[in-house]
């Protein structure tokens, strides 16, 4: 079913799901949203596969008209999102009609939000996913960022699914708020061993500044320099997603989706998984934080993060209990 | 170096890293290669996906499945009982190239026959082709293979200033590295020639000709053969000779 056409692209709006996997030992980064939980939540109040794509809407969105009737939801940033310009709902289930105009007037916290259309965006799976990776211009809408005059399809959904999921909401104290400053928790390594103590503590007690030098590929920081035990390079390995590497400037950086699979600068530490998204709302000017945690706690608090996101868990619950009696609105 | 014992270290709540030395060198690498060949055999429970890489594997695992220390038992007992005949054989894959004619890739090469004091192209031709390459891991670019075994006569600095784009297909030197750029890009390596294969391709499964561990042979071919073999791999019809070693 065609959903929408864009009228106009904004700043960057790409397609992207959770990723792709496996295929980092031929090279190709897995790409992927940012903030990978809001995508996530998006869809689980659509009834969507959880992996399914969704536009990426970054620092404002796509003007688009819709071309059939259909529900959306939108999560992540705060982007200020339009309906025939009136303001729109985020984090709920809500209504479109053919013809329906969606803008947005831009920034108000976070920097990516996410529209999920019921059943998800219909573009070929490339490598196994419907993520856009603009480097080598493959996956998603053809490898590219979307252009005015594009029209999107979606999966089809049955009416039925579509009657369940209306008036669904998150509720208000599960959506995560995105301020300038973020408690970034890391755990030190694989290459801690590279950097004196003084590094290290540096590292912890300083505040880092989000540099305009960054994408979905890594955000450069600013801030007190890390000084290296020896030489900045290393021999290249593998960089997991979050790996802060510091190069030659002592200027940390933060791998994210998009990276290259494999570097030479060392490792001081890794953002738990749970942090990404945080990460992943943050723009350039945001602040940011070190904070150390253990391998096992950090692996308590992925373990906490994923509960929250298993189907069954409450956003969706809440929600539907919170809507039951309740007038469907615009129906 | 190669360390007498392998390191297991923590990177991040799904990620280890398993270090087996701190340099570029093909035994150290062939290790590498090993003990990725034995974890795919294995099949270990909660290990979603292998990066191989010079000198380590990043393993990706899921923590909720398998733990930091289960996991490292588990390979600690894998490289002890490490049975090399029963891994599969590296594939040997050949590659035309048409070296030295056209630019940049004349200037380049004649830039490394100066350096090499090797004194002619048709000298670096014969020692570049000499040897087979080791795929030490795939990375920088998608299918972008780092190729170890050059011989060290051949070792020439990079470009002062990196070009804004080399074509898809340059075969490339950088020090005592060797590399082929799958896809267009800015790069600094010396480029001596130019294959007509496609390094990557996303409709394919895998998506990149080569695989970290293959071994490659480099075939001089005539632009006249290049263009041959460009004809028929757009067509789809060309066949990559590979062989498997025993």
């Amino acid at each position: 079913m065609e959903v929408f056409e864009v009228i106009w692209p904004g700043p960057l709006a790409t397609i992207q799901d959770l990723g792709r996997f496996s295929y980092q030992q031929y090279g190709v980064p897995p790409s992927g949203a940012m903030d990978g939980s809001a995508l996530r939540i998006a869809n689980r109040l659509l009834d969507n596969d959880e992996g399914a794509a969704g536009l990426e809407c970054t620092f404002s969105g796509p003007r688009l008209r819709f071309l059939n009737d259909t529900l959306i939801t939108i999560t992540g940033g705060d982007l200020a999102p339009l309906l025939n310009n009136h303001p729109l709902p985020m984090w709920e289930v809500v209504q479109v009609r053919k013809g329906d105009i969606l803008s947005w007037r831009g920034m108000r916290t976070g920097c990516r939000a996410y529209l999920s259309v019921a059943g998800g965006i219909d573009v070929p799976m490339v490598l196994d996913s419907k993520s856009t990776y603009l480097r080598s211009t493959f996956g998603g809408l053809g490898g590219r960022a979307l252009r005015t005059g594009d029209v999107l399809k979606s999966v089809p959904v049955s009416s039925e699914t579509l009657e369940h999921v209306i008036g669904r909401k998150v509720p208000g104290e599960l959506i995560p708020e995105h301020k300038g400053f973020a408690e970034i928790r890391v755990i030190l390594g694989p290459q801690a061993d590279h950097f004196p103590e003084e590094s290290i503590a540096t590292f912890f007690d300083s505040e880092y500044t989000i540099t305009p030098e960054s994408d979905r590929m890594g955000y450069r920081l600013e801030g007190p320099e890390i000084k290296h035990k020896g030489k900045a390079d290393t021999v290249s390995d593998g960089v997991p997603l979050g790996a802060v590497q510091v190069p030659g400037d002592c200027k940390p950086i933060i791998l994210m989706v998009d990276r290259q699979v494999t570097g030479g600068y060392s490792k001081l530490a890794t953002v738990i998984t749970p942090d990404i998204s945080k990460l992943g709302q943050m723009k350039p000017g945001d602040r940011i934080r070190f904070h150390e945690v253990s391998l096992s706690q950090g692996q308590q608090l992925l373990n906490a993060f994923q509960k929250m996101l298993d189907p069954g868990f409450l956003p969706v619950k809440t929600a539907l209990s919170e809507v039951e009696g309740r007038e469907v609105k615009g129906g | 170096m190669v360390y007498p014992e392998t390191r297991y270290l923590v990177a991040g709540d799904q990620n280890m890293v398993v270090e087996f030395g701190d340099e570029v060198d093909m035994t150290l690498n062939q290790k590498v290669h090993n003990v990725v060949s034995a974890m795919k055999q294995a099949k270990f429970d909660g290990v979603r996906e292998l990066i191989p890489t010079y000198r380590s594997i990043l393993v990706n695992y899921d923590p909720s499945i398998i733990s930091f220390a289960a996991l490292q038992d588990k390979l600690e007992a894998l490289e002890k009982r490490l049975d090399f005949s029963s891994l599969p054989s590296p594939r040997e894959v050949e590659i035309p190239v048409v070296l030295g004619y056209g630019e940049p890739y004349k200037s380049d090469i004649e830039f490394v026959a100066e350096y090499s004091k090797l004194g002619s192209v048709q000298g670096v031709i014969e020692l570049f082709t000499s040897r087979d390459y080791l795929v030490y891991m795939i990375g920088f670019l998608p299918g972008f293979p780092y190729l170890g075994g050059m011989p060290e006569r051949l070792a020439t600095p990079r470009l002062d200033r990196p070009r804004i784009s080399v074509p898809a297909g340059s075969v490339g030197i950088a020090g005592e590295q060797c590399g082929i750029y799958p896809i267009d890009s800015p790069g600094g390596w010396r480029c001596i020639g130019r294959t007509p294969l496609k390094l990557f391709e996303p409709s394919w499964q895998p998506p990149s000709l080569l695989q970290a561990g293959d071994r490659v042979r480099f075939v001089s071919i005539s632009p006249e053969q290049y263009e041959h073999i460009a004809l028929k791999v757009k067509e789809g019809t060309f066949k990559m000779k590979v062989t498997s070693q025993s």
